[in-house]
C-alpha cells in the first residue's frame, strides 16, 4: 500500500511560478490584473463610443452599470457633492468585481483580489481619499476633535473613549475593509479548490468511491454559482463603505 | 433613513471591535506589566465592550 493520502489545498495553491522569467510580475494573478483593465476599459469604450438617444444593447449594459455606482450607491450615500466621487466609486466597483469574478470563469479561475496585496492596495486609495477630503474640507485640528471628542460627554469620559475613536477611523476601518474581501475571495476559492480536488481524488480510488466523486464535483459546480454571488455582493460592499466612508468625512457633524 | 442605517450599522461593527481591541490589548498590557492575575485583562474587555457601546448609543442613538 504506497497510496499517497489526499492531500488538502493549502495557501501554498495561491501562489504561481512566473510564466517567463523569475520576475513576480509575471505570475498568474499580476496579469489577470492587467487583463481585468484591459477589459475593463475597452468595454466601456465600446459601450460609450457610438452613445445615441436610443442605446444599442451594449451601451445599455454599461449605462445600467454606470448608473447602478452612480445613483445606486454614489447619489444615495454621499448626497450633494456625490459628482466628484462617482469616477473614483465607478473604477473601484468594476476593478473589484471583474477580479473577483475571474474567480468563476473558466481558465481562468482565480479571484486575484484572494491576494492580499490587492485589496491592501486599492484600500490604500480609499484611506488617502477619505481623509484628505475630510481634512481639506474641516482642517486637521477640526477633523481630530470631531473625530475624538463628541459633545455631551463628561470630560473624564474621553481618556476612555477617545482611544477607541481614533483607531477606528485610522487603523480599524481600513483593516476591515481590505480584510473582509481578501477573506472571502480566500476562502470562496480555497473551498472550490477542496471540492475540485476532492471528486479527482476519489475518481482516482475505488471503485466505490468513485461514485461519490460525482456528488463532489456537483458541489463544486453549485458551490461555484454561490461564490458569483458572493464575488459580486463583496464588490458592492467594499463601494458601499468606501463611499460610507467619504460621506462620513464630508458630514458635518453636530 | 436606510443608508443611515446602513451607515450605522458599519459604524456600530467596527466600533465593537476597536473597543474591545484597544482596551483588552491596554489590559493585557497591564497584565504582563503587573505579571501575576488575569484582572487587567479582564477589566480592559469589560471597559472596552462598555465604551463601544456608550459610542455606539451616542453617536447613533441619542436622536
Amino acid at each position: 500500500m504506497a497510496q499517497p493520502g489526499f492531500v488538502p489545498p493549502s495557501s501554498a495553491d495561491f501562489f504561481f511560478n512566473p510564466a517567463v522569467g523569475s520576475s513576480i510580475l509575471a505570475t498568474k494573478p499580476v496579469m489577470l490584473l492587467l487583463f481585468s483593465v484591459i477589459l475593463i476599459s475597452a468595454f466601456f469604450i465600446v459601450s460609450a463610443r457610438k452613445a445615441a438617444v436610443v442605446p444599442s444593447r451594449l451601451q445599455f449594459a454599461g449605462e445600467m452599470v454606470y448608473g447602478f455606482v452612480r445613483d445606486g450607491i454614489s447619489r444615495d450615500v454621499i448626497g450633494e457633492e456625490f459628482q466628484r466621487f462617482v469616477p473614483l466609486l465607478f473604477a473601484i466597483f468594476t476593478f473589484i468585481l471583474t477580479n473577483n469574478l475571474f474567480g468563476v470563469i473558466p481558465l481562468m479561475q482565480f479571484p486575484t483580489m484572494s491576494h492580499i496585496g490587492f485589496p491592501v492596495s486599492v484600500t490604500i486609495f480609499v484611506y488617502v481619499v477619505y481623509h484628505f477630503v475630510a481634512i481639506k474640507k474641516k482642517g486637521l485640528g477640526r477633523y481630530l476633535k470631531e473625530m475624538c471628542f463628541m459633545p455631551g460627554v463628561p470630560k473624564p469620559v474621553y481618556v476612555i473613549l477617545a482611544p477607541v475613536e481614533f483607531l477606528t477611523y485610522f487603523a480599524v476601518r481600513p483593516l476591515t475593509l481590505a480584510m473582509r474581501l481578501f477573506g472571502n475571495m480566500f476562502a470562496g476559492h480555497l473551498l472550490l479548490l477542496l471540492f475540485t480536488l476532492g471528486g479527482q481524488y476519489m475518481l482516482k480510488s475505488a471503485l466505490f468511491v468513485k461514485f461519490f466523486s460525482i456528488l463532489s464535483f456537483g458541489l463544486a459546480i453549485g458551490l461555484s454559482f454561490f461564490e458569483m454571488g458572493i464575488q459580486c455582493l463583496q464588490a458592492y460592499i467594499f463601494t458601499l463603505l468606501a463611499a460610507l466612508y467619504i460621506a462620513g468625512a464630508l458630514a458635518d457633524e453636530h | 433613513m436606510s443608508q443611515n442605517n446602513e451607515r450605522a450599522l458599519w459604524s456600530i461593527l467596527a466600533y465593537l471591535v476597536t473597543g474591545l481591541l484597544v482596551w483588552g490589548a491596554i489590559g493585557y498590557g497591564i497584565d504582563k506589566w503587573v505579571g501575576k492575575h488575569h484582572y487587567g485583562i479582564i477589566g480592559g474587555l469589560v471597559l472596552g465592550l462598555g465604551s463601544s457601546l456608550y459610542l455606539a448609543w451616542l453617536r447613533f442613538g441619542r436622536e
